[in-house]
């Protein structure tokens, strides 16, 4: 029997004809992105595309199967191709970057394939190739997974609803006063050892805040002053014993943070009228030697050897501050920086009657680690195969007459429906008036000569948009989308007189022209985005510049509150009778991830990695006072 | 930033444009490039008339999330702003601003600067957010309105 017997039978000869001169684009060579790799050369694709900006790791194995031990370290997308050459037919083309790298990936290189499939595993990658997809009209393939739940999603532009049609679940935050003054899960602990404590000590910048004198402390009162600098200070001074590397010092630190503020907050009544009192360590429960003795990270400790433990380790911590550059982040996989956080979450703990944990439990938590499950990477990436089949009309069996018939994909849990079942696949629904993306925009791409985006001004910019469009020109307003940069607007003139080149504006850049006029009844033109591309010229001038042959509609401008609401109404109501996104979480992979992925200019801005998380199962950062779990 | 975001900042300096109670200003902060940053606002609430905060305008910096308008921004008052339910930081305790309590997505800019503006003087002694106010507010009334007084001077109209 011949290798393409079968795809024969379910396709026939004449669509595998055409399903071999069809060219995709397949973005990431992950879990997902491993086993699509394997579907789509077994059906014969002509050519593959693939797309990933990492290298692999020794915790990929398990399940991105076409990688060994001796790959370790080496790029993800050409190491896949290599391994698949033994029973490949396809035209295979790696790429190693990242997807929203405009220099590498622009928007015409996009539009050579045929279709697309997602194998991302973080929300802003996603949100920016399903932004692609609208400004091309590509049909997209979304997948991810998130231990044994899943989806996918084809998204046909203009036709179905879009990745952001509905809302995606964002990370969970808790409020300030929870994390710092009345915690009651082993979480609001935890959270606030890693974010805030671990990260004054060790993390922050220590010259921040020195220059008390200029400073604006909002009183003149001279006691008041002093109390306030006191507040702010104290964390700084306990990151100065850290500095100083005098280990006599650390019980200062055990009695700062277990008594003296557990005992200010006891002397604000109404914090405990509903809640049971937090108990401060005693002042005979801070004097501990600090030897480190090696203890079973499975089982809870003591209180008295959470005590040891964590002076030992914070002990050590000292002594490498000196050999870090006074600079130590948190890792998970770093010993003495996740003892640290254990130990002092879980004395918090005590404090708070809060259960403790053991390390192991909270390195889960702290590391946000979502065990990747090869099988379910498997289904998700078969399915969308196989529905890739029927986007583009190569199943005649299963034919459609229009794309809303097309069938989406998720498990039980990732959905909260048909408990019964493990899959349901309903069929796709129209856009969502209200997606900010497919729906409140028009999309073009304007097209600018090579040589003048260093004369060009952002003033003749904003006359040529207006003569072509109708637009008032004092009535516009541009907004850089990539960098969230607003441009230019009623009130904001004064960036009219630079060129593109210096207010950053390049090709791959894309604008968001709005005018901002409105009838009698509140109608408007509908604000038009702008993909900027550059034709290569040398002796370009502006009238060589191409605009979208569009016109624009007038649509509702200003939502107004009671609007505002229903909207969000009808969000919750997606949110509950439909999916909860779900990704595919790369388990060793997290703290790296930010700093790998990392892009040079502003796409960095957007990269924000998101998961579908349990109250357990989050990792966590901290901007100052609002504590967000990631 | 999701679109969702930068589409719904635009709206809100529209909005404030349009219609903003009198006295007050909001604005979006420039960034070092010269452009400027809707993520971050600065703005102005002015004491109410006949309370002891009238004498001042008092700073505010509104810091929206990426995730905004599913979560609420950041409102900060100065650091050390002397308020029982301001956090030592400046973050300001109010329900409206909290995810977990009373954010709904359709508040508007107009509606937060208003909150704020009755918060100042009508305090929740039922949320201190630090010791030193919240205590006197509780305590020591006249104690309290001295220093409110004299914080209104600090930032005099």
């Amino acid at each position: 029997m011949s290798r393409d017997s079968n795809i024969t039978k379910i396709i026939g000869a004449e669509n595998l004809k055409k399903l071999r001169s069809t060219k995709c684009l397949l973005i990431g060579a992950g879990g997902i992105g491993s086993e699509l790799l394997k579907d789509l050369i077994m059906m014969e694709f002509g050519e593959i595309h693939i797309v990933d900006l990492d290298t692999i790791d020794l915790s990929n194995l398990n399940r991105q199967f076409l990688f060994r031990q001796r790959d370790i370290k080496q790029p993800k997308s050409s190491t896949a191709v290599k391994a698949v050459q033994g029973f490949n037919n396809s035209k295979l083309v790696p790429y190693e970057g990242n997807i929203m790298d405009t220099t590498q990936f622009p928007l015409h290189w996009f539009g050579s394939f045929d279709i697309i499939f997602n194998a991302l595993d973080n929300l802003a990658a996603r949100r920016y190739v399903n932004k692609m997809s609208q400004f091309l009209s590509i049909p997209l393939l979304e997948s991810g997974t998130s231990g044994f739940d899943g989806y996918m999603q084809p998204i046909i532009p203009g036709e179905t609803e879009c990745f952001d049609c509905t809302k995606k679940e964002t990370p969970k935050t808790f409020p300030v006063c929870t994390i710092r003054s009345t915690p009651s899960q082993p979480i609001h602990c935890i959270v606030w050892a890693k974010n805030f404590l671990f990260s004054q000590l060790f993390t922050a910048d220590v010259s921040a805040d020195d220059d008390s004198e200029s400073k604006d402390w909002g009183t003149t009162d001279k006691d008041e002053i002093k109390r306030i600098k006191q507040e702010t200070n104290e964390l700084q001074e306990l990151q100065k014993i850290i500095l100083s590397g005098d280990n006599t010092l650390i019980p200062k630190i055990l009695e700062k943070i277990f008594i003296h503020d557990i005992e200010k907050l006891l002397k604000i009544e109404n914090l405990w009228k509903n809640r049971i009192r937090p108990t401060p360590l005693k002042d005979n429960q801070t004097v501990v030697d600090l030897n480190d003795k090696n203890l079973d990270l499975s089982i809870v400790w003591s209180i008295h050897d959470q005590i040891q433990k964590f002076s030992s380790i914070t002990n050590k911590l000292m002594k490498r501050m000196k050999n870090e550059d006074n600079h130590i982040e948190f890792d998970k996989d770093d010993e003495d920086t996740l003892e640290f956080v254990a130990t002092a979450a879980n004395i918090r703990s005590q404090i708070f009657n809060i259960p403790m944990k053991s390390v192991f439990d909270i390195k889960q938590i702290a590391g946000n680690i979502i065990p990747a499950i090869a099988t379910t990477n498997a289904i998700i990436a078969g399915l969308s195969a196989l529905v890739s089949l029927r986007v583009l009309h190569l199943l005649n069996y299963a034919q459609i007459s229009k794309p809303v018939e097309l069938n989406m994909a998720f498990t039980a849990k990732a959905s909260n429906m048909s408990h019964n079942r493990y899959l349901t696949n309903r069929t796709l629904a129209k856009p969502n008036c209200k997606c900010p993306v497919c729906q409140k925009v028009v999309r073009g791409v304007m097209q600018i000569p090579t040589n003048i985006f260093s004369t060009l001004k952002l003033n003749d910019i904003i006359n040529i948009l207006s003569e072509k469009y109708n637009f008032d020109t004092e009535e516009l307003a541009i907004l850089d989308t990539t960098g969230q940069r607003l441009l230019s607007d009623f009130d904001f003139d004064s960036l009219d007189d630079k060129t593109l080149e210096e207010i950053h504006i390049k090709a791959g850049s894309v604008l968001l022209v709005t005018d901002e006029t409105e009838d009698d009844n509140g109608m408007g033109l509908k604000p038009l985005e702008l993909y900027i591309d550059d034709i290569e010229m040398n002796n370009g001038t502006a009238d060589d510049i191409k605009l979208p042959e569009i016109k624009i509609p007038l649509v509702k401008m200003t939502t107004s509150e009671e609007e505002n609401n229903e909207s969000s109404s009808v969000e919750t109501a997606v949110i509950q009778t439909n999916e909860v996104i779900s990704l595919d979480i790369d388990e060793e992979d997290n703290n790296a991830d930010s700093k790998k992925r990392k892009l040079s200019d502003a796409a960095s801005n957007v990269e924000t990695k998101k998961s579908k998380t349990e109250a357990d199962n989050v990792s966590i950062i901290e901007e100052d006072d609002i504590i967000e779990l990631n | 930033m999701s679109s969702l975001c930068l589409q719904r900042l635009q709206e809100e300096r529209k909005k404030w444009r349009k219609d903003h109670p009198f006295g007050f200003f909001a604005k979006p902060t420039k960034k070092a490039d010269g452009t400027m940053n809707l993520q971050k606002w600065q703005a102005g609430i002015p004491g109410k008339e006949g309370t002891i905060w009238h004498e001042g305008v008092y700073p505010l910096t509104i810091e929206y999330p990426d995730e905004y308008p599913s979560k609420p921004p950041k409102v900060k008052l100065p650091a050390g702003f002397y308020h029982p339910n301001v956090y030592p930081s400046g973050t300001i305790c109010l329900s409206i601003l909290n995810e977990e309590q009373d954010w709904r997505p359709a508040i508007t800019l107009k509606q937060i600067c208003l909150g704020i503006q009755d918060l100042l003087d009508t305090p929740n002694p039922n949320s201190p957010a630090q010791e030193p106010a919240w205590r006197a507010f509780s305590k020591n009334k006249a104690e309290y309105e001295r220093k409110v007084a004299l914080q209104a001077k600090q930032y005099a109209k």
